[in-house]
């Protein structure tokens, strides 16, 4: 608690005593009242009533109040279902844990950065321009690609209908940034599917308060899913799913 | 101004009580007065750093996400139609746990109740993530469903305490077309299809931007447009999770 400094003060005909004069150097006390010890941390605006709010940012050091930074990319960024064999609905449902495994890192859409000290507010922003597409490809007996149990034609695309041309989540410290989920809707190849546009941006954020100092990690990943499943729930592997990551950015703000 | 400064005893000075006073405590020319009396000259340039001051944000109470809206990539949607814009008074519907009934609770944050530019709090800083699922027409048979001329208008408002009304910030007015044509028959992959749109707000609300600096809180709210193709007041949008934050931006201590 800052608070005014005040000496013992010496009486006229009295003998000093060395003691005393030493402690008006040095005594510690909780509030550095009695010596000047004071300045170890103990002076505040009571000690000041001259500056007030005069105080200017050549005072201040950098980040003290606040401080950040932004990182980004444009160069465009494929991702293909065969990068994520062994990933299904079933395992993204059942267990996070697993999931997470097939999840790959968007570079530009992801950092590394340091906090010299647990700040009362961190924000995290991002956002990223994605287009997904679907190899609408309906199994055909020609080719051999019909399924045991299905015939040609049948649509066997029930990631397409429910809106996965793949899967974006935020991520911080390793972990799922739980609510930040982006289901990115496809486009099919064949032209019966290309109405509309599908092309997305998520611009989104995320608040953590007193996070604690030292390195933290954020990172925006996807999957693509490599797999599709038929109407009698025969998996069939369609690799050639394609997301493509356009501009993306990722940008952190601390304050004091 | 007052500097720190201790004269020495020089050789034909009494080392005596006064000697000592007039160093250590009294009222002009002592340690103890220049140490009471910093002056801002004393400050070296960067001598202050994040132990000297409070924080410069202030989530306000709270920073508040929708837990209730919150929806998995299968879960329940939260739906407002044309019909209920139509009925509400300000052409807005506020995002609510319970849709366009308002029979939930609210997006809504309770925020500094003051703005001033010459502080303490100069601003607030509003975000906001609101994740459309689809905007469609469910009177129609499902290959009509969707039109371009569709779309949901979002917005931010603050409660004017002096009123008990709540008052649109036409800068954050974000609005999105359905992007999906109608009449998609005989397209079967592409009927019912979700849309899919995330729509942020990123603002600053300033006291330049509501009455008399003052406010009692800050919602958003959204309204389902009219839709010239199928003029229906059946139009529906249905949103997945949606977040509103902000932060009390403080400009001065106090």
């Amino acid at each position: 608690m800052p608070t005014t400094l005040n000496l013992t003060a010496f009486t006229d005909g009295v003998a000093s005593d060395p003691a005393t004069v030493e402690g008006n150097f040095y005594t510690p006390s909780s509030n550095g009242q009695g010596s000047l010890e004071i300045i170890n941390g103990h002076l505040g605006p009571v000690n000041m009533p001259g500056v007030g709010d005069r105080v200017g940012r050549e005072h201040i050091q950098q980040g003290a109040l606040s401080n950040g930074k932004a990182i980004g990319g444009n160069t465009n960024l494929d991702y293909f279902g065969d990068g994520f064999l062994g990933w299904d609905i079933a395992t993204e449902n059942a267990s996070a844990v697993e999931a997470d495994k097939f999840y790959r890192t968007i570079p530009g859409a992801s950092m590394t950065f340091f906090l010299p000290y647990s700040p009362s507010l961190l924000v995290l922003s991002w956002g990223i321009f994605v287009a997904a597409k679907v190899d609408k490809y309906d199994p055909t007996e020609e080719d051999g690609s019909v399924l045991e149990g299905g015939g040609a034609g049948n649509p066997p695309d029930p990631y397409f209908a429910s809106n996965y041309g793949a899967i974006i989540r935020a991520y911080l410290d390793g972990s799922r940034i739980d609510r930040k989920y982006f289901p990115v809707p496809p486009k099919g190849l064949d032209t019966s599917i290309g109405y509309g546009n599908w092309d997305r941006t998520w611009s989104s954020f995320y608040f953590v308060q007193f996070p604690s100092a030292g390195w933290h990690n954020v990172t925006l990943r996807t999957i693509v899913p490599p797999v599709t499943v038929h109407a009698v729930d025969t998996n069939y592997e369609r690799p050639n799913n394609q997301l493509r990551v356009r501009t993306r950015h990722m940008d952190y703000v601390y304050f004091r | 101004m007052a500097d720190i400064t201790y004269p020495p005893v020089e050789e034909t000075t009494p080392f005596n009580a006064e000697s000592l006073n007039s160093r250590f405590s009294d009222p002009v020319g002592s340690v103890r007065e220049a140490i009471n009396n910093i002056s801002l000259d004393a400050i070296a340039p960067g001598a202050l750093n994040q132990f000297h001051f409070m924080s410069g944000a202030s989530t306000g109470s709270p920073s508040q996400s929708f837990d209730q809206l919150r929806v998995g990539r299968q879960g329940a949607t939260h739906t407002y139609t044309r019909a209920q814009t139509v009925a509400s008074s300000s052409g807005y519907l506020p995002f609510n746990t319970a849709g366009g009934a308002g029979s939930g609770t609210d997006l809504r944050l309770t925020t500094v109740s003051t703005l001033d530019d010459d502080g303490p709090y100069s601003g607030i800083l509003v975000l906001g993530d609101f994740h459309l699922y689809r905007v469609y027409d469910p009177s129609q048979l499902a290959a009509d469903r969707y039109s371009v001329d569709s779309g949901v208008s979002v917005r931010i408002e603050y409660l004017n305490p002096s009123s008990g009304n709540w008052v649109g910030i036409n800068k954050t007015i974000r609005w999105v077309s359905g992007q999906l044509p109608t009449n998609r028959t005989g397209t079967s992959d592409s009927v019912d299809r979700a849309q899919q749109l995330k729509i942020p707000i990123r603002t600053l609300i300033t006291a330049s931007d509501i009455s008399g600096g003052k406010l009692g809180g800050i919602r958003a709210v959204v309204r389902v447009d009219y839709d010239s193709v199928n003029q229906s007041t059946a139009t529906a949008a249905e949103f997945f999770q949606c977040d509103l934050a902000c932060i009390s931006l403080t400009s001065k201590k106090t």
